[in-house]
């Protein structure tokens, strides 16, 4: 084993973004073994998981699964991406958005049109359970949640029956 | 391919998983004949020319419609193996670990009252020897296949002819049907005389349940077909009554793979030499534990039976074990250390390999580490294989067996809700554990409200005589780190399942990674007699959260021996943090078991609810 580059999210955020693959893949890499100290490059790694190249998705996606809650600076450019065009983006950025609670509520408005009109379901999943996580504040998705809650999916109806208990009103 | 399966074909697969896990509930008191279903997973019995390297792994859908399938792992089919009940020409050679001197660490001081002394030792080299006792002694024959429904099915990328397909039942048995004929050492069936799977100085002492002689049933069918769906059952509805009746046969290519004796070197010294070690009987089925209202397991409460201190024989093993630093261990995890392979246990692991794919099997440092954590367990699961190709745990495997290590996998089908896909895995010793082929499945749930279904599959220990050996389920498990209430909840249903699945098989054990703490396991506290192995240590790397556990009834898996521990990989190895994060951010967790049959305990004699750790 070579010696692991020091841990600097920062620069391996930006990294993550290289031309080359062996660089993102390297940056994705040390990521994942960072903890919770990945969150400042949450942004990144949930873009990542639209990197052409697998190892890159894989990595970003095991930084993510262990990094815990996204820094509040992050909840903005999280929300532009629940719309992304690549399912497991979107995925990952309504992931981050219910980690990071009632700090999102300024994403409530995007992962409501995700719940009612995204083409991947476990897309709309995820943001009907970080609806549920932002609570009270997403009080304006009530009406979007409640016709997931009576759809088809079972899942997502059971999603949505939670957030709607969180949100309560 | 897969890892890109469309959302609405995972919609039906969820839709067939919860009509199996109904079905699963129905049927579970009774377990009986199943009729075929074309869509359920099915198990592909590995079969290649003579001496022919054997493909392994997940194998893609052969067709639209087919769902995937799970294969064990065989590194190679003896010649022997073509013929029917051949099985026995295959089986490991016999193998037997001569112990070597011991050098015992200094323990921690061990807390007023702990149950047991800690496990703390360092497991020098051990030389493989040829027991004394070998060539005379005569093994009972392995259990024969029990019948299992049969249907032949192309397969696309398996060699030709067409295999014959283990299918699980659905449909809830209409009765009880009568188990199978054992073979005796007179049929057919019988296996040539096998050497204990134990060491010499383990087979060699008397029995070690005379007080309490079990099992009463002759044998624990191997083949009595569980009502829950192999692999792929996660994939289709089960439509029962597509598939006609196919009279149940036995069939010589379920039996685990075979694996190729290889020759051992000459015993310098005769195991037998090693002074016996007592086995003690199974005292935890007489010991219901009391309820503890409290959240904190009294891990280090008086035990009611006096323990016993492990001998170094009992410790000695290959196993990459090495005792806890206690300067930087936790203080009450002083049990905390590798496990060896002891010579009264069988020592069952459990290991979230973080991203384990092709990146980090290019790694042959981290390759090393990992082989030699799989060899101190006798069975282990494996969590986050995560991978396109089906390479990655038959070439793994392959490395682990580098050092003339007999070990074979399960793998199951890629799992999760979007396209980046997990796989489980078995992987375990063919010299002292054998699988029941058809009991390999995932198990869905009907909410869906677990990511990745567990895996689910039931080994034996290959004791003399067979029907003796210690036979268990073991239910891998992920959760979702974003959903760990609902899936241990979830988890907590899919136990109470599994345990009622085989009424011959009172011994589950669910582990893996729980993201949670047993603190945090909600409703599978509240199953009666619950209890866990891990307790007041950390699991990942990082020495920070308890996240990886074994559960299981302790008063029913009276085999549990109390010991356990957390394999810390940067103590272990010498590692900074980076390098063993390079491994994994997760340590392996692992308990050991006496390799006999315990006595069944009713559930009826159970305590009502336990909240406390596996005593």
């Amino acid at each position: 084993m070579s010696d692991a580059a020091a841990l600097d999210p920062a620069a391996l955020a930006r990294q993550l973004a290289s031309a080359s693959v062996d660089e993102r893949v390297a940056a994705a890499e040390r990521l994942s073994q960072a903890g919770e100290e990945a969150a400042v490059a949450a942004v990144p790694l949930a873009r990542a998981c639209g990197d052409d190249d697998e190892r890159v998705r894989e990595l970003a996606v095991a930084a993510l699964e262990d990094m815990g809650p996204p820094p509040a600076d992050a909840v903005g450019p999280l929300g532009d991406l629940v719309d992304h065009r690549d399912p497991l983006v979107a995925y990952w950025a309504a992931t981050l958005l219910g980690r990071a609670g009632e700090e999102a509520a300024a994403a409530v408005t995007a992962l409501t049109a995700c719940v009612a009109s995204s083409a991947d379901m476990s897309v709309r999943q995820r943001a009907a359970w970080a609806l549920g996580r932002i609570g009270p504040a997403a009080t304006r998705a009530r009406g979007t949640l409640e016709t997931a809650r009576s759809g088809a999916d079972q899942r997502l109806a059971r999603l949505a029956a939670e957030a709607l208990d969180a949100i309560g009103g | 391919m897969v890892a890109r399966a469309s959302t609405s074909s995972c919609a039906s697969r969820r839709t067939a998983a919860r009509r199996v896990f109904a079905l699963v509930a129905a049927a579970a008191a009774t377990c009986g004949p199943a009729a075929a279903d074309p869509g359920t997973p099915r198990l592909v019995p590995i079969a290649a020319a003579p001496g022919a390297a054997v493909p392994t792994g997940v194998v893609p859908p052969t067709a639209a419609g087919d769902p995937p399938l799970v294969r064990i792992g065989a590194a190679a089919v003896p010649p022997a193996a073509s013929a029917p009940r051949a099985v026995a020409a295959a089986m490991p050679a016999p193998r037997t670990l001569r112990a070597l001197p011991v050098e015992p660490v200094v323990p921690p001081p061990v807390a007023s009252g702990m149950m047991q002394a800690p496990v703390m030792l360092r497991s020098l080299p051990i030389e493989p020897v040829m027991p004394a006792a070998v060539a005379a002694r005569s093994a009972a024959p392995i259990a024969a296949p029990a019948p299992v429904t049969l249907r032949s099915l192309p397969v696309a990328d398996v060699a030709p002819p067409r295999q014959q397909l283990a299918t699980v039942s659905l449909a809830p048995p209409e009765a009880p049907r009568p188990l199978a004929p054992l073979p005796t050492a007179q049929s057919e069936h019988a296996l040539p005389p096998r050497p204990p799977a134990m060491p010499d100085a383990i087979a060699s002492l008397p029995p070690p349940r005379q007080a309490a002689p079990v099992p009463t049933v002759p044998l624990p069918p191997l083949p009595a077909v569980p009502s829950v769906s192999s692999s792929a059952a996660l994939a289709s509805p089960p439509s029962v009554a597509a598939v006609p009746a196919v009279p149940p046969v036995a069939s010589p290519r379920m039996m685990p793979p075979p694996v190729v004796p290889a020759p051992l070197p000459p015993a310098p010294v005769a195991a037998a030499a090693a002074p016996p070690t007592p086995i003690a009987p199974p005292q935890m089925a007489a010991q219901p534990l009391a309820p503890s209202p409290s959240l904190q397991p009294p891990a280090l409460q008086p035990p009611p039976v006096a323990p016993q201190s492990p001998s170094p024989q009992q410790v000695a093993g290959p196993g990459p074990t090495r005792s806890a630093d206690p300067s930087t261990a936790p203080p009450e995890q002083p049990r905390a250390a590798g496990p060896g392979k002891p010579a009264d246990a069988i020592v069952i692991g459990s290991f979230n390999i973080q991203v384990f794919g092709e990146s980090k099997l290019a790694k042959q440092p981290v390759v090393d580490v990992l082989a030699r954590v799989v060899r101190g367990f006798d069975v282990v699961a494996i969590q986050e294989v995560r991978a396109k190709s089906d390479n990655v745990i038959p070439q793994f495997v392959a490395a682990v067996n580098a050092d003339g290590s007999r070990y074979q996998y399960v793998v199951g089908p890629r799992l999760g809700r979007t396209v980046s896909k997990e796989q489980y895995a078995f992987i375990y010793d063919t010299t002292r554990i054998e699988i029941d082929p058809g009991s390999v499945g995932t198990m869905p749930e009907p909410a869906d409200r677990l990511h990745r279904p567990p895996l689910h599959a039931r080994f034996r220990v290959r004791a003399n005589p067979p029907e003796s050996g210690f036979s268990f389920w073991l239910v891998d498990t992920h959760t979702d780190p974003d959903e760990v209430k609902q899936e241990v909840d979830a988890l907590a249903d899919v136990f109470v399942a599994m345990r009622s699945l085989r009424p011959d098989e009172d011994d589950v054990i669910l582990l893996g990674d729980f993201n949670a703490s047993p603190a945090q396991f909600g409703k599978i506290r509240s199953i009666p007699g619950i209890g866990w192995a891990v307790s007041n240590a950390t699991t990942n790397t990082r020495r920070t959260k308890t996240y990886d556990n074994l559960v299981f009834v302790p008063a029913a898996t009276a085999e549990y021996t109390g010991r356990w521990g957390v394999l810390d990989l940067q103590q272990t190895f010498g590692l900074s943090l980076d390098k063993a994060l390079e491994v994994s951010d997760h340590n392996p967790v692992w308990a050991a078991f006496r390799p006999w049959e315990a006595p069944r305990v009713p559930l009826t004699a159970q305590a009502p609810a336990a909240d406390t750790p596996a005593r």
